[in-house]
């Protein structure tokens, strides 16, 4: 069964989830910094996200990691992901609240860019992001993505960043 | 993670969750047949339960199998253990697809993942939350040899709960011997099972 593989930075660990996450998750929704995502509204719905964020791996070849510093410290998470609303592949990320400001997202999500870009090889690779969400976009600018205008957005809030190729 | 193990009855191959198999699992999900599973699912939905059916298997080792066709590797539907957040217990649930209904296969797959729990992985009993309007499913809770439960807490207060019998009361049973000889005659080519036609 096809797991997500485990990817170590020089500060970060990525890796499968396992069913402490929950825990960690839940409290994350609870914050503001959850405010621009689509909140779960209870713990069902929160425990079947991350289900099929674990079982896509089996289904796409891609999925969510959870992110951990070297000390093992769960801090977030990023994932590679195409339900199907979204029209091209997304790359996600989330971080707990406390970690910001050290390049921790940053060193995630570029570490999961790197493996789309040199195993998944997937058509082309997004972020959809919420016009507010300031913080997100400077991250996806800073990870060499742009804005795409032309790009379809399953919200209308939402500003589509392309880290690679082409809208179908 | 470990390898999902396979099942194999007379008829019947359990195989976890394919990618494969999803069009199968999503024409059912979408479908009216699944209004006692928190359906007709849309297509955001129907991938999100088909991906935590998969994820299921990762974090609690045991989940939902894939029924195939022994010979023609078709799928039937889907049976096995069940336990989202906010279950009270460990389920042993059952989905067979519309238009593979009739031949027992729901009974022969479900007898055989219930003896998996018990006999493989030690499960000391387990439940099976059913929607009170899902006759079909509640005859094939009770062919199984479970009893509805009226202390035991439910999921959501709309659904009731039969409680399987545990290993010690199933072997060597009278009622284990039913639900063998029952199976057997579903793999009899020849049975024409009386009345409607249940799972």
């Amino acid at each position: 069964m096809t797991v997500a593989p485990t990817i170590t930075t020089d500060r970060v660990i990525l890796r499968a989830h396992r069913a402490s996450d929950m825990d960690a998750f839940w409290d994350f929704y609870q914050t503001a910094r959850a405010d621009f995502m689509d909140k779960p509204q209870n713990r069902s719905h929160l425990w079947y996200g991350v289900m099929a964020e674990i079982g896509s791996w089996v289904l796409h070849g891609h999925g969510g990691w959870a992110v951990d510093l070297h000390d093992g410290t769960m801090i977030g998470q990023v994932a590679i992901l195409q339900p199907p609303h979204f029209t091209e592949t997304e790359l996600g990320w989330l971080l707990f609240d406390g970690y910001e400001g050290q390049g921790y997202a940053f060193e995630a999500a570029d570490a999961a860019l790197g493996y789309a870009r040199q195993t998944l090889k997937p058509a082309s690779l997004v972020s959809y992001i919420h016009r507010d969400n300031t913080r997100s976009r400077r991250l996806a600018e800073r990870l060499g993505a742009a804005p795409d205008l032309q790009a379809k957005a399953h919200d209308d809030e939402d500003i589509v960043y392309r880290h690679f190729g082409e809208a179908a | 993670m470990p390898a999902i193990p396979v099942l194999e009855t007379k008829r019947l191959v359990l195989r976890g969750p394919e990618p494969e198999d999803y069009p199968d699992f999503k024409a059912t999900f979408s479908s009216y047949r699944a209004r006692f599973m928190g359906g007709p699912l849309n297509a955001y939905e129907s991938w999100m339960l088909y991906a935590a059916e998969i994820g299921h298997w990762a974090i609690r080792g045991y989940g939902m199998w894939m029924i195939h066709d022994r010979d023609t590797d078709e799928t039937y539907g889907m049976a096995g253990g069940w336990k989202p957040a906010k279950w009270p217990e460990a389920e042993i649930a059952w989905i067979i697809w519309p238009d593979a209904q009739g031949h027992g296969f729901a009974l022969e797959a479900t007898h055989t993942a219930r003896n998996y729990f018990y006999n493989t992985l030690g499960w000391e009993g387990a439940v099976s939350y059913l929607d009170p309007k899902n006759l079909d499913s509640i005859r094939l809770a009770e062919r199984l040899g479970a009893i509805k439960d009226k202390d035991a807490p439910s999921v959501d207060g709309n659904d009731v709960v039969y409680r399987h019998p545990s290993p010690e009361k199933l072997r060597g049973s009278q009622l284990a011997d039913g639900i063998a000889l029952e199976i057997e005659s579903y793999q009899n080519p020849l049975f024409q099972p009386k009345g409607y036609a249940i799972d």
